[in-house]
């Protein structure tokens, strides 16, 4: 790409010490460069002129296609079928797309739950309703089969959204489970959504209980390294009379089973052998439930009926020790506003730590969720509407709209986490950006297989049975498993063990040589 | 032109009156075939495949035969409790229904101070939305909710209950709601049936030396059997589909021990979108329910089809 002589001056110039950053800034605006760019750029620890080079790229592409898709388009407007709360993200730059392309943009909000159900009906109807639709990772692979979104390979080949970069491509592994099926690209990911483990660091810092924990455990009293310091630590913070709380661990009906998901893979498990054999009704997976259940007696009264905003909510009132979050739950509880308790109060770690049968330590993470951009196969631009995808999701423009409080959209660039803009690090603080790059290395996915939605409602139902009483967990498990082998046959195994061999194909080494996934076929 | 007229000239080319008012309704009738019948086919002939859209158009699945029917009936065991629970919470219902309807719709047989606005206000739940009830009562059940602090005045703090976290308690938060909801429709048909009873058999009765208990069990009631029958068809066909109440207060939970047939098939077909297999489903439902009212009104049906004799 050439650089426009002006340009390429003004970042030499800076490179060399001979201007400040505020009139580096001023002139870049000057020039046209958008000012999240310029932002990176004066940040970056690269050098100025090779930051611009890296960073700018799929930017500048895209917003290239999207002029020419608008020139050419005879909608003037692109819909985005997206989840609740996440608006807050996108709103920022509807005007820029207006009033420099003159596209509209609609958004059309459905619950969280109900944007997979969309997609699908979609499938069926072919009304043209959407251009741009923001599933989860896990719709893909249903989306993809049934045909209603685009396989984005071509496009991201022909206009390189630097997905894979080291520097400022999405962190491995989530680049690749959260964004391709059987290899090929479905959609680009906005959203980093794993879990991580804040704790209250006002609480840590107490002398008194410093020295209380100190005397009963026999070591300093800090964030937990393992799942079983965790429960320790529960017991220990955990204070009913006072409306505190050992933990904010979620028992809630859809959300229950990442907790199960999260513990198991700690162990080493997966949920499938290479056969497509559920793995997690074994003696592991009904420790894990065991473990859970006797867990229970430091949660929160409301985890059992916690959403992740009320679980926010109560955790930045102050009702509780620790929390497992998304990292959006980080940024909630940093703002004065949604977390007056927890403002400047949290210590954050990566997802505790657990044995293997070997004896080994294993730390797994999950990426649980983690929303994406998808192309409809019925948009009357979709150029346009893959544009907007890569414009969104550019390193540069990601990184300016993830702060916004008004949305959930959680760093997921190498960038964002190790080469922060100020507001990402006002927004995040260093300290939890390490954090999150540390434990997204580590992820292991969700149910991003065929018929992914099925396996995880039929696994959240049993786990929440027995979380409740209803069932023992020997028997929640084998249903769970019935379920699951009754589903892959349904589907087919073949389709299935297809996606799930290229699924765990690019989980991290250790968790792969625990679950034994090198030996699968 | 006047019917004579018509008559006519219609004769003078071959056509009679019949024919004519036949062709008539030929628009009517196909419109009903493509609006009514088609799609009712086209959801039998789907629960004979096993199309799902991931796997290209209806046309493009494979025919299973009967194996969906089979899977549900003899493998599916959520199947099997949907069914058994949704049936033995409209049993429930009903019964609570008709108690209460007919208790208030004796009550409104008397003269009272208040009656015409009590009236409108016992008729109130009936108008509101079922996503709307369902989602007052999810706030009323609320573990910090104002049932449990009733309880909790009542009774003291350990009769209060974590209402959604367990089977029981959500059951019967399900049941109340529902209760709540449709016994104004009760109270509504068998009042208006009360209305119809005929004085005479009652005056009758009365000379002959009956006391109220024995007018109201062998006079009245043997006369508001119908109304009864009729009103226990009526709620039965909705109670068999309840869905929106159950999605509001527990979404079918905790597990799925609140799940309902309606919501069983929902799921199926827009959550997991095995529309073949839930078009099985539903299919069976309506066979079950078409039983379920044929049966119901079995006592009555000689007296509500005497006009055709």
């Amino acid at each position: 790409m050439e650089m426009n002589p002006k340009l390429e001056k003004t970042l030499q110039e800076y490179e060399a010490g001979g201007m400040t950053r505020r009139s580096f800034l001023k002139t870049m605006t000057t020039l046209g460069v958008a000012a999240a760019v310029a932002n990176a750029v004066a940040l970056s620890p690269l050098g100025a002129v090779k930051a611009f080079a890296a960073i700018n790229g799929p930017e500048e592409r895209a917003w290239a296609l999207a002029k020419v898709a608008a020139a050419k388009a005879t909608k003037k407007s692109l819909t985005l079928l997206i989840p609740t709360g996440s608006i807050g993200n996108m709103t920022p730059y509807v005007d820029k797309w207006k009033n420099e392309l003159g596209i509209t943009l609609e958004f059309i909000e459905e619950p969280d739950e109900v944007v997979h159900t969309k997609g699908m009906q979609e499938a069926v109807a072919k009304t043209g309703r959407y251009d741009v639709m923001m599933p989860t990772a896990m719709s893909y692979p249903d989306w993809i089969d049934s045909g209603v979104i685009y396989d984005l390979t071509d496009w991201t080949e022909k206009h390189d959204p630097e997905l894979f970069n080291k520097e400022y491509g999405v962190v491995f592994p989530a680049s690749h489970h959260a964004q391709l099926y059987n290899g090929r690209v479905a959609g680009l990911l906005c959203d980093g959504d794993q879990i991580t483990l804040l704790c209250r660091k006002d609480y840590l810092e107490n002398p008194a209980k410093a020295k209380a924990f100190e005397d009963k455990f026999g070591r300093k009293l800090a964030v937990p390294d393992t799942w079983k310091e965790y429960r320790e630590l529960a017991e220990f913070m955990h204070d009913p009379a006072n409306g505190f709380y050992g933990s904010l661990e979620y028992r809630s009906p859809y959300y229950v089973k990442w907790m199960f998901m999260q513990r198991l893979v700690s162990k080493g498990v997966l949920y499938f052998d290479g056969e497509m054999n559920p793995t997690f009704n074994s003696d592991t997976g009904v420790q894990v439930l065991e473990e859970m259940l006797e867990m229970n007696q430091f949660l929160h009264p409301d985890a059992f009926s916690f959403t992740w905003s009320s679980n926010y909510n109560a955790f930045g009132r102050g009702e509780g020790f620790m929390n497992i979050v998304w990292p959006s739950g980080f940024k909630y509880s940093m703002a004065p506003s949604t977390g007056p308790a927890t403002t400047g109060n949290i210590a954050a770690t990566v997802m505790p730590a657990d044995f293997t049968k070997d004896g080994s330590k294993l730390y797994a993470g999950m990426f649980c969720w983690g929303y994406g951009y998808a192309v409809s196969k019925y948009s009357a631009n979709p150029e346009l509407a893959y544009a907007y995808a890569q414009w969104m999701t550019s390193p540069t423009i990601s990184a300016d709209a993830i702060p916004y409080l008004g949305g959930y959209s959680d760093p997921y660039r190498v960038n964002h986490m190790l080469k922060p803009t100020k507001r990402l690090v006002d927004t995040y603080t260093l300290p939890y950006l390490d954090t999150l790059y540390h434990n997204i290395v580590n992820t292991v996915p969700d149910f991003c297989i065929p018929g992914g939605f099925e396996y995880q409602d039929a696994l959240d139902k049993e786990v929440h049975a027995c979380m409740t009483g209803s069932k023992d967990p020997k028997e929640a498990l084998s249903q769970a498993a019935h379920k699951f082998e009754r589903i892959t046959r349904r589907i087919g195994k073949d389709k299935v063990k297809k996606a799930w061999i290229a699924l765990t194909s690019n989980l991290a080494a250790p968790i792969k040589k625990a679950a034994g996934v090198d030996q699968w076929s | 032109m006047t019917q004579t007229a018509i008559g006519t000239s219609s004769n003078r080319k071959g056509l009679g009156n019949k024919a004519i008012a036949r062709i008539f309704t030929v628009p009517g009738q196909v419109v009903s075939l493509l609006v009514l019948v088609m799609p009712l086919l086209v959801a039998l002939y789907m629960s004979f495949t096993d199309w799902s859209p991931t796997r290209g158009s209806l046309f493009d699945a494979s025919f299973v035969a009967f194996d969906n029917y089979s899977e549900l009936l003899i493998w599916d065991t959520r199947f099997i409790y949907a069914v058994i629970r949704t049936l033995l919470i409209s049993g429930i219902c009903l019964c609570l229904e008709f108690t209460f309807g007919l208790g208030l719709a004796v009550l409104f047989m008397r003269r009272f101070r208040g009656k015409s606005v009590l009236f409108s206000a016992f008729l109130t739940p009936m108008m509101i939305l079922p996503v709307v009830v369902g989602y007052i009562f999810w706030m009323l059940f609320q573990s910090n909710g104002p049932i449990n602090q009733m309880l909790e005045f009542a009774f003291g703090a350990q009769a209060t209950l974590d209402w959604f976290r367990s089977a029981g308690p959500a059951i019967v938060a399900v049941i109340a709601t529902e209760v709540w909801h449709w016994t104004p429709l009760f109270f509504l048909i068998l009042l208006s049936g009360l209305n119809s009873v005929p004085e005479n058999p009652v005056r009758a009765a009365v000379i002959l030396g009956a006391n109220p208990r024995q007018v109201f069990w062998r006079v009245v009631m043997p006369t508001l059997k119908p109304v009864i029958i009729v009103a226990f068809v009526i709620r039965a066909m909705e109670v068999i589909k309840l869905f929106d109440e159950v999605y509001m207060l527990t979404r079918g939970g905790p597990g799925s021990s609140t799940e309902t047939i309606s919501l069983y098939i929902y799921k199926l077909a827009f959550n997991d979108f095995q529309l073949a297999y839930g078009a099985a489903a539903a299919f069976l439902v309506l066979v079950g329910s078409l039983l379920l009212v044929h049966m119901l009104l079995a006592p009555v049906r000689n007296q509500l089809l005497e006009g055709d004799k």
